[in-house]
């Protein structure tokens, strides 16, 4: 696609669309974040299979979980590298062994340890993993597991155990199953990876550049383990937004404090119940949402609590945990509502800064908020340097930045070039803000 | 340009706006603008200088005024409590702020130019900053102070 073509395609993206593709392009993982996650865990296992440990010559196999195997893990915080991942540990040991036994071997086996790679790290032993941190912020949770045999391919048995409690049990799980049915059953599509194209370009100065880096037929390239966010499908995008909308509701909020968030796997297998919706971010963030709440609120109709299985096997509950009660699915779904209302009532609205900073603020956190008008500049201060940036005679502003915003004068756009549209006032040159004082002459 | 080329050039190319003729050389203009959903009564006034007298660029600048709604302070905020304006102007003894919608040192603005295609979208961008910087507190705009780097982009096909 030529550099004419894609500004068109970014100027009718919409403000509010092209927001929520610069809040998602925030939250990808980079792939030397990718690499460095995985080189992390292989290690780690290879590390708790070494002579000495407590699992020595125990562990089969690691392989990446939850968001990270779909590729929707999001960065948890936008202005450092921090970001969590699962991977499950196959252990060859009896699948009857008790949980406790199997977690605090495993913690033993990471902490017990004089490489210095793992001395001084904070680890902690959950009730179903063990989570170790680096001290750069990533976290890795690692979830032993038993194959069972004569299952279908890769289900497991997970160890559950709660010191304080004493609760103990194992549960069937196909963690790798999921993740390879979500991965073949989301669709990507060509048109919602030119879209971000377009944008990425515009706020990143490339549009109007003489030379502009175009990612070509990404879709048609055999899958890559770090994935690209033009290669991605818009159902997992939204996934991502709405787990940065849930991470910060339940952070921040007071009405959710100590409460159980909803985990991923849920959303996600709930996020393929949702229709086609098309190429738009805004529309299919919406369908998800509003798929998501509705589950909910027929459960609840009925009196009963959520119940989401694993698609690739049934026995495997991803609701096991949460909802605990009615109330805390009712708490999500309302948030669900909250965001699909102020989502649909900031596009009708058009984008007024002090509104699009106090929706994203309440919708994502303050710094997404700041991120998406800074971002939003950017792409406009691009325009103006490019000459694309224009006038109605009414005196509204039309760029690929901000269009379209005026149903009414759509019509006249698209003339040609830089899709310079009639009637448009175009300035001679671009002009920058100056601040000092007059001379007097 | 000559004022009647002006003033002939903006009623063809912004009919909405009111132009007020005050002298031989001084015009002024009254019109909208609107870069998100507030609309701004903007008013210019730009003066021909005579052909003999040497002025900056700075000093025979459009001067360009928010009538309404009043442009807001926000005493907290990095760059001042409202940048990129100047607080007088030696050619006018009312106190501004008065826009500054151009870097006279790079030349975007001259005499030579119609106001209805520079001093007016610059206008229009202007206003399009001071609403993010109302929302920020920064100004994400293209921007310079005296004597400082330029902020923004780095690409202009105009350069």
């Amino acid at each position: 696609m030529n550099t004419e073509k894609m500004i068109e395609v970014a100027r009718a993206l919409g403000p509010i669309e092209a927001a929520l593709m610069d809040i998602a392009r925030s939250l990808q993982l980079t792939p030397s974040m990718h690499d460095e996650a995985t080189r992390r865990y292989e290690a780690l296992a290879r590390h708790v299979d070494r002579p000495g440990s407590p699992l020595e010559g125990d562990v089969d196999e690691v392989y990446p979980s939850g968001s990270f195997a779909i590729h929707a893990a999001i960065r948890s915080k936008i202005k450092r590298d921090q970001h969590d991942v699962d991977a499950v540990i196959e252990l060859v040991i009896p699948s009857e062994t008790d949980p406790d036994l199997v977690l605090d071997r495993l913690y033993g086996a990471i902490v017990n340890t004089d490489d210095e790679l793992y001395r001084g790290l904070t680890v902690e032993r959950n009730s179903r993993c063990v989570t170790v941190h680096y001290s750069d912020g990533v976290t890795v949770d690692l979830m032993p597991v038993v194959r069972l045999p004569a299952t279908p391919e890769r289900v497991s048995k997970l160890f559950h155990h709660k010191p304080e409690s004493g609760e103990a049990y194992t549960k069937e799980i196909n963690p790798d199953g999921f993740a390879r049915h979500f991965n073949q059953t989301v669709e990507i599509s060509l048109e919602f990876a030119r879209r971000f194209e377009a944008r990425r370009l515009l706020v990143d100065g490339q549009l109007f550049a003489s030379n502009p880096v175009l990612v070509e037929k990404a879709a048609t390239q055999p899958m890559p383990e770090h994935m690209p966010l033009e290669r991605k499908s818009p159902r997992v995008v939204a996934l991502q937004l709405l787990k940065c909308f849930r991470d910060k509701r339940y952070r921040k909020h007071g009405d959710h404090a100590g409460q159980r968030k909803p985990p991923s796997v849920v959303m996600a297998a709930l996020a393929l119940d949702a229709p086609q919706v098309g190429a738009s971010l805004t529309d299919e963030l919406l369908t998800v949402a509003t798929t998501m709440r509705d589950a909910i609120i027929e459960a609840d109709r009925h009196g009963r609590l959520l119940d989401v299985r694993n698609p690739a096997y049934l026995p495997d509950q991803f609701t096991d945990r949460w909802p605990e009660d009615r109330e805390a699915q009712r708490l999500w779904a309302a948030d669900l509502r909250h965001l699909v209302d102020e989502l649909k009532e900031l596009r009708r609205e058009g984008f007024d800064p002090m509104r699009v900073k106090r929706v994203f603020d309440d919708l994502f956190g303050a710094t997404i908020a700041d991120h998406v008008l800074k971002e939003h500049a950017k792409a406009q201060n691009n325009a103006v340097l490019g000459g694309a940036s224009q006038m109605t005679p009414s005196g509204q502003l039309q760029s690929p930045a901000t269009s379209p915003r005026h149903p009414a004068i759509s019509g006249v756009m698209n003339a040609g070039g830089l899709g310079l549209g009639v009637g448009l006032i175009t300035p001679v040159r671009a002009n920058t803000s100056m601040g000092g004082e007059i001379p007097d002459g | 340009m000559t004022l009647d080329q002006q003033i002939e050039d903006m009623a063809r190319e912004l009919p909405t706006w009111v132009c007020s003729r005050i002298d031989d050389r001084t015009a002024s203009w009254q019109g909208t603008l609107q870069p998100y959903e507030t609309p701004h009564t903007v008013r210019i006034e730009h003066s021909v200088p005579l052909v003999i007298e040497y002025r900056s660029l700075l000093y025979v600048q459009p001067l360009v005024e928010v009538v309404e709604p009043a442009l807001q302070r926000q005493e907290d905020a990095e760059e001042g409590p409202l940048p990129h304006v100047y607080w007088r102007h030696p050619r006018v003894e009312r106190a501004g702020p008065f826009l500054c919608v151009f870097d006279a040192d790079a030349r975007e603005w001259t005499l030579s130019d119609p106001l209805s295609r520079t001093t007016v979208p610059f206008a229009l961008h202007w206003l399009q900053s001071y609403e993010l910087w109302l929302a920020t507190k920064k100004w994400l705009g293209l921007g310079r102070h005296a004597g400082k780097e330029s902020t923004g982009a780095n690409f202009s096909r105009f350069k």
